[in-house]
């Protein structure tokens, strides 16, 4: 059965509203990454799973932050459950602390076109988180377009960032990826699924 | 006596997600179908994801085992990825 809805989850205070989404659906999945992995030891999250809600959360990210699998919690996966999630889902919503994107009805799969807009400020740690989810998506066959919006104009300005932001974009670039500065947050690309970080 | 060529190692210590996965990926992608790799992970979520990503990318996932502080994942090509047009990835390697 097709993946219907897939919800990636990077700040606790979305979780409710990821749930409300995620409630009628018969294929849902749920990634928790970031700060969002703090949700996971929520008892409505526990409850949903309980439900036969397909959750999993970024082992690393809740590893930074001492979390460890609880029976009845999420799955300790992989920046691969994201971005398969992300490239097969027909819906995809996005809740990572800034604008919520929702994108829905491309065609699912190897190819799929998924635009990571970068909102912040360069040094802002969800950069390095959106870049670093950015490779991801391209480790599963995705063309990734990585928007950069006028707060995080300094990424491509030069190369003193933190070692992880430069080996993203070291990264995409080698895979022959692109990056596209905009001058305005209203300024689109074409893409199937879009991501704001 | 098989012809197989000796198996190769990729030594992933030290790496972590996503890099773990695309970089196996990316060396299976060099490799002929039905060639054997060897990926080491130090990495305890690694040795969990890195072979369910293979497996569900259609690689034969042989066999996974503690080795030290480490982990032997033993995969044999049998399906083709494409995921870079056999790019080199030196950028990603050097970090």
């Amino acid at each position: 059965m097709a993946l219907e809805l897939g919800v990636l989850v990077a700040e606790p205070a979305m979780l409710g509203r990821a749930l409300d989404l995620v409630r009628n659906v018969d294929e849902a999945q749920l990634f928790l990454m970031d700060e969002g992995v703090r949700a996971a030891g929520d008892a409505r999250l526990a409850a949903a799973i309980d439900d036969g809600l397909d959750a999993t959360l970024c082992a690393m990210d809740a590893e930074a932050r001492g979390l460890a699998p609880t029976a009845g919690g999420p799955r300790f996966g992989s920046q691969w459950d994201h971005a398969t999630m992300v490239r097969d889902a027909v819906r995809v919503v996005a809740m990572t602390g800034g604008r919520i994107d929702d994108s829905d009805g491309a065609t699912p799969g190897p190819g799929r076109r998924v635009a990571v807009r970068l909102t912040r400020e360069a040094r802002d740690p969800k950069i390095a988180q959106a870049l670093r989810s950015a490779v991801g998506y391209a480790g599963v066959e995705m063309t990734v377009t990585v928007v950069v919006e006028p707060p995080a104009r300094e990424l491509l300005r030069h190369d003193e960032h933190a070692r992880d932001v430069v080996r993203a974009i070291a990264t995409l670039r080698a895979l022959g990826h692109r990056f596209v500065e905009v001058a305005t947050s209203s300024h689109r690309v074409s893409c199937d699924i879009e991501v704001s970080w | 006596m098989s012809d197989r060529a000796p198996p190769e190692t990729l030594d992933l210590s030290g790496e972590v997600c996503p890099y773990t996965f695309v970089r196996a990926k990316l060396r299976l992608e060099e490799l002929p179908l039905g060639a054997e790799l060897h990926i080491l992970v130090d990495h305890a979520p690694a040795a969990e994801n890195v072979p369910r990503s293979l497996a569900a990318e259609g690689q034969e996932v042989v066999s996974v085992a503690p080795e030290g502080a480490r982990w032997r994942i033993v995969a044999i090509k049998r399906s083709e990825p494409h995921l870079m047009a056999k790019r080199r990835f030196d950028a990603m390697k050097s970090g």
